[in-house]
């Protein structure tokens, strides 16, 4: 008989007493005289039966059929919505951004004074590296596939489209900001239209960029739309994850940062949207 | 009733895209799921959307799913998951206790949310237990499952079950008591 005790009580005891509540004996002759051969074995069995036939006593819940069909509608739209958000890029939801970028570059190429003759230097100035704060970003949104133009090595350019791969000068634009950050050029604020946060080690981007494949890897940085002043005024709990975090920028465990091949995670997805060689 | 070789080809059928496989899967499960998510947290409208989150992880899982246990007893696992983390967050920014969620208009809810619902007293003794013994005894007693499905769904060893259901049940006992005098 094993003697592990509960209270005193002996295993076998109290595996009979529960036997005998539950109605499982053929014969209760024994659990009836172990019952009786002590008070505390008596006022266990009893406690036992109590919260046993209140329980048993209880009707397992079940949904109304207004709430059964608002359970599967509301799968179905929360199923729906992370699908939708699958097979549409992180790069196309900057499509509107990048839509008013353009207008806005065009508008100025065409009507302010020189616009003509110095626009191209002009424009290029905030994409020059000599500026350890900020550089911009441009992006060449087209709706039906096309491509982007990349310029420099100091340039993120972002292709939205509607299908669902990503466009092949995507590669390019990702290939210069793994350059960048090799360089360690991503601190916070370097970009216009993107932000980097060094993050540390959120459970949530370390498990998303393993499941993209990438077990070794460390997350360095993430890669967000920048908020908009208003929004950065009102998120002054900035944690390990930003709000607005859509691509983890990684380098395997060991790597020098200098030198390592760098992977970017899309975090909506779970999966590689570039790596280097 | 559906039998665990149906519950495997559901899934694999709504692993292959088949929605209405997943239908059929939520209208065999959905009722237990919901009704240990109401014990568990003693709030209908957090057991909604418990509920409705395990269906989503079942889902996103789908594919996971290896069959080495039955269909519902890895739901349930799901559910009881979903639950505890549910609580955890719960625990963060306390609310007002069962505010049971009636539309009046509806009377097959009320007739539902009547038939569900625990006496006070003894929702409040439940509520007073560890939750460890609180989940056994839910299971075991409520919703009637047998011991190794309740193991299974915990992921502890048969004997840790008759355990916690043991030790559950006279601490619910003491608790209803207490309450009583």
């Amino acid at each position: 008989m094993t003697r592990a005790s509960n209270h005193g009580m002996h295993e076998h005891d109290r595996e009979l007493i529960a036997a005998l509540v539950e109605g499982r004996l053929d014969d209760e002759s024994e659990a009836r005289a172990l019952i009786s051969s002590s008070t505390e074995l008596r006022e266990e069995y009893e406690a036992q039966k109590i919260a046993y036939e209140t329980l048993r006593s209880t009707i397992p819940a079940k949904l109304s059929e207004s709430e059964r069909s608002a359970l599967h509608r509301d799968v179905w739209t929360a199923l729906r919505a992370e699908t939708a958000s699958r097979r549409t890029p992180w790069y196309s939801r900057l499509a509107p951004v990048a839509a008013g970028l353009l207008v806005v570059i065009g508008v100025a190429t065409v009507f302010l004074p020189g616009g003509q003759d110095s626009g191209g230097d002009e424009a290029a100035a905030p994409l020059s590296a000599d500026s350890s704060t900020s550089a911009s970003t441009s992006i060449a949104a087209e709706s039906e596939g096309g491509e982007a133009d990349i310029d420099d090595g100091e340039t993120l350019e972002t292709t939205a489209q509607s299908g669902e791969e990503a466009p092949a000068d995507g590669a390019a634009a990702f290939s210069s900001e793994a350059e960048r950050v090799r360089e360690g050029d991503f601190d916070e604020g370097n970009l216009e239209t993107f932000s980097y946060t060094r993050t540390s080690n959120a459970p949530e981007i370390e498990e998303c960029v393993d499941a993209a494949g990438l077990r070794g890897f460390r997350v360095v940085a993430t890669l967000s739309e920048t908020p908009t002043p208003q929004e950065s005024a009102t998120d002054s709990t900035t944690t390990t994850v930003p709000a607005e975090a859509a691509i983890a920028v990684a380098i395997p465990e060991d790597a020098d940062l200098g030198t390592a091949p760098v992977a970017f995670v899309d975090l909506g997805t779970c999966e590689v949207v570039y790596t280097d060689e | 009733m559906t039998t665990a070789a149906q519950d495997a080809q559901l899934l694999a059928r709504v692993v292959e895209g088949d929605h209405d496989a997943f239908n059929q899967i939520m209208r065999n499960h959905e009722d237990r799921v919901f009704s240990v998510c109401l014990r568990l947290m003693g709030n209908r409208e957090q057991a909604l959307d418990a509920t409705q989150e395990t269906f989503l992880t079942t889902f996103r899982k789908a594919a996971q799913f290896k069959g080495n246990s039955a269909l519902g007893t890895w739901i349930y696992r799901i559910a009881v998951n979903t639950c505890y983390d549910q609580l955890r967050k719960q625990k963060r920014r306390r609310t007002d206790p069962m505010p049971e969620h009636i539309d009046p208009a509806d009377h097959a809810a009320e007739d539902a949310v009547e038939a569900a619902a625990l006496r006070p007293d003894i929702q409040r003794a439940l509520a007073a237990i560890p939750r460890d013994f609180r989940i056994a005894i839910v299971l075991s007693d409520i919703e009637g499952l047998g011991l190794p499905a309740v193991a299974e769904i915990l992921g502890v060893p048969v004997g840790t079950v008759k355990s916690r259901v043991f030790r559950g049940r006279r601490l619910l006992a003491a608790e209803l008591g207490n309450r009583i005098q």
